[in-house]
């Protein structure tokens, strides 16, 4: 390497290194990148006949990190299934376009109006508008600081949404949190720059509550999950739902349109970042890569860009996220070209090189193109808001990507190249299937001995027990249109099972929004996990009364190293079950995200992975908010109905969790059984016929029964079928999917039935006045557990918190 | 020149200041402290300037804190020597939103001597039973990175009774 004399940016003598030298240069740069993609690089420098400077190497690895191009989804992938019957092989040329995409183009929903070319998904929403939506995760900055990780993520995930089309209007969040157990850290010892998981919660927690609560965003939707697989590695999704009108939904840049900067300075924030989200979790890594928002700057950036839509001032937009403005110039001129003036970019401070300016992921900074005769108007608006706007350059038609430095040209890169030059990953997965992976007898418990102990038990546990403590942290009534909140009921103490919300208060049409996400399954059999993680979106969906037909949903698969040939396997087989379920279930996948190689290293040295986790985030539309249900028991003396078939399927339940049971039979998926149940349910609760439903997913029936009762502050009385072929115990606790728990008015017994007539469809008991729980199994009484002591205990572990 | 504004919570807020203090006590005796207290948590303002000291009563008084619920102190020192302050900030380069946004506010006001401002958090330690040693220094320091700030992007700064 040399530098030149009186230059900002540094030569990389490039052209001539060997493959030691190459690998050594890109670990040393923090690029990231293979030997492979260096020598991609490499040809491509030798074909300009020049060395490449610094700023040019720094753009290529952030435009081909794993968070911004998905090489792995995107790359060649051998899959080999071994089971005792022999090996089968498939070759997945782009696993992302065979299995996600390729259900969303072969299922041709017409409300679909931006799939998988923008910020974030769109559907339609009425006549005139549309509702966009995108998940995201930022979870190793919320590993190194729990605060402005988590702040930041939920920040840039309202970026994509302002950045969608021509800018959405965010109307409501969504967050959900993977965390190791509590206390965790006492037993493992804790590594140099490992935060204890109560202090990670604590952070993350926070720094979302802060961000949204400041943008007036409600937060209606969310999650928490317990995982020792999660100690020093979390995972911090954050979701947003924008609302917008149908003719902004599409953008276009033109050539001869500026490039103006709206938002907040450039500092060193976040440097490297995407980058470091591919890299495992060590020490010594550059406090850089962590950024602190400013949601008050981002809120004024907000109400600017929305404006500005509303008169039309700008043609294209997109958010500053992972490489700064690199990645979102060299995407927004990916079909012309660019020409960038860093000097006229607003800097926090002085000293940055122009490298870092270009790369910089400083928050709160949206790009846009716009004609030149509408600059005086955009800068009035920004004035009036009391946000920097700056001309930072224009789009050309040239193809290239030319960054300048004070009259110096720092980067001239091929815009082709820079997009589709990377070369293929390829890569071997493998999976094997063996009988014994199934195999485990359900305990044997003396349950009758002690008969409510494990119910309360299971309230308790972390994944069961409320969350008050942290939705209570969080604004759900903002901007007036939520209807259904995180918690529902006379009390407001029920956990509800999705939200629903009013984006057009002059309109009673709203949003349903809900998730499904469960890691134990994936720990077992990734494939029905991800079956489980979308029937348990939809099924919460359904709950409240969203309606399948105008539904989409979104993937965020989260999984360790990926270079772990049985990892990858993992993955692979939940990208097939996405293909296969989400034709099952009619439902097509809109946007998505990954993040990959979640991994830390322990004090031994040995590098751990996550497991492997999918969430699954719904949106549908709902034509009458007010015909939709909640989850609370309404009236002593309705009928309690068991919707759904039970069996025996305890593996990566909460029953075995709380036993530390290991094994055992993961619930399997009955797509087109659950689609038609689905749609009878959504009928019912259509027609009026439903008073509440809740779905049953974690400590299975007996903890969906109990919940019943503390959101609607009354009891229950249970009959459990007599002709049971398992224990008592399974069928109270065993999670399989697509079942619910309805509540009837005994006038409406003989409508339902002709709904339900194919279905699985079992009369439980009763609502009864009267506060308590009964449980009676062929006459004897099993569970007797008082309401008020029920909620106590549900309510414990938030107490303590 | 930087000058320090102390914003101290008056009773109705200082419930929640206890708490946290609870909090913090339980977690010293755990880190072997057990000798050290919390006593209070409070906000920390720094602005730095060429400003004059009526400019920052009324920054502190129109800006920094509600005269009905809260008081300030301007460069308060520990009152003994058992007392100890550690302050905890960002950072140099670190994002501070809560200071732009007071730079912002004083810049409202009208008063345009202050160039800087910093936001942090100042906890106030006591040692209840034996004579401060060098070593509580330097465990304070380490609990406090342990457990009151990131080090990644926060820095603390003990201040002793002189």
């Amino acid at each position: 390497m040399n530098q030149l004399e009186n230059s900002a940016t540094e030569t990389i003598s490039f052209i001539s290194l060997n493959h030691e030298a190459l690998s050594r240069l890109s670990k040393e740069k923090l690029l990231s990148l293979s030997l492979q993609e260096m020598l991609s690089i490499q040809n491509y420098f030798r074909s300009e006949a020049r060395e490449p400077k610094d700023i040019e190497l720094e753009t290529i690895a952030q435009t081909w990190s794993e968070h911004c191009k998905h090489k792995t989804f995107k790359g060649e992938i051998l899959y080999t299934e071994e089971s005792s019957e022999g090996k089968k092989e498939k070759v997945y040329d782009d696993l992302l376009e065979q299995t996600i995409v390729r259900a969303t183009l072969e299922l041709k929903k017409k409300f679909c109006l931006s799939v998988f070319e923008d910020n974030a998904g769109v559907i339609s929403f009425d006549k005139k508008q549309a509702v966009a939506f995108k998940v995201e995760t930022h979870n190793h900055p919320s590993a190194l600081e729990p605060y402005g990780g988590a702040g930041t993520g939920i920040g840039g995930v309202i970026r994509d949404i302002l950045g969608v089309g021509l800018g959405a209007k965010p109307i409501l969040n969504t967050d959900i949190f993977c965390v190791g157990e509590f206390g965790a850290s006492f037993s493992r010892g804790l590594e140099e720059n490992i935060l204890p998981p109560e202090r990670i919660l604590s952070g993350v927690i926070a720094g979302v509550r802060d961000y949204g609560n400041r943008m007036g965003i409600p937060t209606t939707n969310g999650a928490v999950l317990f995982h020792k697989g999660f100690f020093a590695n979390p995972l911090v999704f954050c979701g947003t739902v924008g609302f917008l009108p149908k003719d902004k939904v599409k953008k276009k840049v033109s050539a001869g349109e500026l490039i103006v900067s709206i938002g907040g300075k450039t500092g060193r924030d976040g440097i490297h970042g995407a980058t470091f989200s591919s890299l495992a979790l060590e020490k010594d890594i550059s406090a850089s890569v962590v950024q602190i928002g400013h949601a008050i700057m981002e809120k004024k950036a907000m109400e600017a860009i929305l404006r500005a839509r509303d008169q039309n001032l700008f043609s294209a937009l997109t958010d500053c996220g992972a490489g700064g403005y690199s990645s979102s110039v060299g995407e927004l001129a990916s079909g012309c070209g660019a020409k960038v003036y860093l000097e006229n970019v607003p800097l926090k401070y002085q000293g940055l090189k122009p490298w870092e300016i270009w790369l910089s992921e400083s928050q709160e900074r949206m790009v846009l193109s716009v004609p030149k005769e509408n600059l005086k108007k955009l800068e009035e608006i920004c004035l009036l808001e009391d946000v920097g706007c700056s001309v930072i350059g224009e789009f050309t038609d040239s193809g290239r990507l030319e960054v300048f430095y004070k009259c110096e040209k720092t980067c001239d890169l091929e815009l082709n190249f820079l997009h589709k030059g990377i070369p293929k990953v390829r890569k071997k997965a493998v999976w094997k299937i063996f009988p014994q992976q199934k195999i485990c007898e359900v305990p044997k418990i003396n349950f009758y001995k002690n008969p409510s102990f494990l119910l309360k038990s299971l309230l308790k546990e972390p994944n069961i027990a409320s969350k008050k403590w942290i939705i209570k942290q969080y604004d759900h009534e903002v901007q007036g249109g939520s209807v259904i909140k995180p918690f529902v009921g006379l009390r407001q103490n029920g956990p509800s099972d999705a939200s629903v919300s009013r984006p057009d208060l002059s309109s009673w049409k709203g949003v349903v929004v809900s998730n499904g996400i469960n890691p134990r399954f994936g720990e077992l059999d990734p494939y029905w996990m991800a079956a489980n993680a979308m029937d348990e979106a939809l099924r919460n969906l359904v709950s409240v009364g969203g309606d399948l037909k105008k539904c989409a949903i979104l993937d965020n698969f989260c999984w360790g190293d990926v270079s772990h040939e049985e990892i990858l396997g993992g993955l692979v087989r939940a990208a097939q079950a996405c293909y296969d379920f989400s034709k099952i279930f009619n439902v097509p996948f809109i946007s998505g995200k990954d993040s990959l190689n979640n991994t830390w290293r322990d004090q031994k040295g040995e590098v751990l992975s996550i497991p492997g986790t999918l969430l699954i985030s719904a949106i549908a539309i709902v034509e009458d908010v007010r015909k939709c249900v909640t989850m609370d028991f309404k009236k002593s003396g309705n009928l309690i109905f068991l919707l759904g078939e039970t069996k025996e399927e305890l593996g990566g339940s909460m029953l075995y969790d709380l036993l530390r049971l290991k094994g055992g039979e993961v619930p399997k998926v009955n797509g087109k059984g659950a689609y038609a149940m689905m749609q009878s349910l959504q009928k019912a609760i259509q027609a009026g016929l439903v008073q509440s439903c809740h779905d049953l997913s974690e400590g299975g029936l007996g903890v969906a029964l109990s919940e019943m009762c503390i959101g609607g502050s009354l009891g229950a009385e249970i009959q459990l079928p007599s002709d049971l072929n398992f224990s008592d115990v399974a069928f109270l606790y065993s999670e399989s999917s697509s079942r619910w728990l309805i509540e009837v008015e005994p006038k409406y017994l003989n409508r339902l039935k002709k709904i339900f007539s194919s279905a699985p469809f079992t009369l439980l008991g009763k609502v009864k006045n009267e506060l308590t729980l009964k449980i009676f199994s062929h006459k004897k009484r099993i569970v007797n557990l008082g309401v008020l002591e029920m909620e106590k205990i549900w309510n414990s572990f938030s107490e303590k918190q | 020149m930087i000058k320090k504004v102390l914003v101290e919570v008056s009773s109705i807020l200082k419930k929640n200041s206890l708490q946290n203090c609870k909090k913090i006590k339980n977690l010293l005796r755990a880190s072997g402290l057990g000798d050290v207290e919390c006593n209070t948590i409070e906000p920390l303002y720094g602005l730095e300037g060429n400003f004059s000291l009526e400019e920052i009563q009324r920054i502190a008084q129109e800006l920094l804190c509600d005269p009905i619920a809260e008081k300030f102190i301007i460069d308060a020192e520990p009152k003994d020597f058992k007392t100890i302050f550690l302050d905890v900030w960002f950072k140099s380069g670190v994002t501070d939103p809560v200071a732009e946004s007071v730079l912002k506010a004083i810049r409202d006001l009208n008063i345009m001597t202050i160039e800087n401002a910093f936001f942090g958090m100042r906890y106030e330690f006591e040692e209840i039973a034996q004579a401060r040693e060098k070593s509580v220094d330097e465990k304070l320091i380490f609990f406090a990175n342990q457990h009151l700030l990131n080090p990644l992007v926060q820095q603390c700064q003990l201040i002793k009774y002189s």
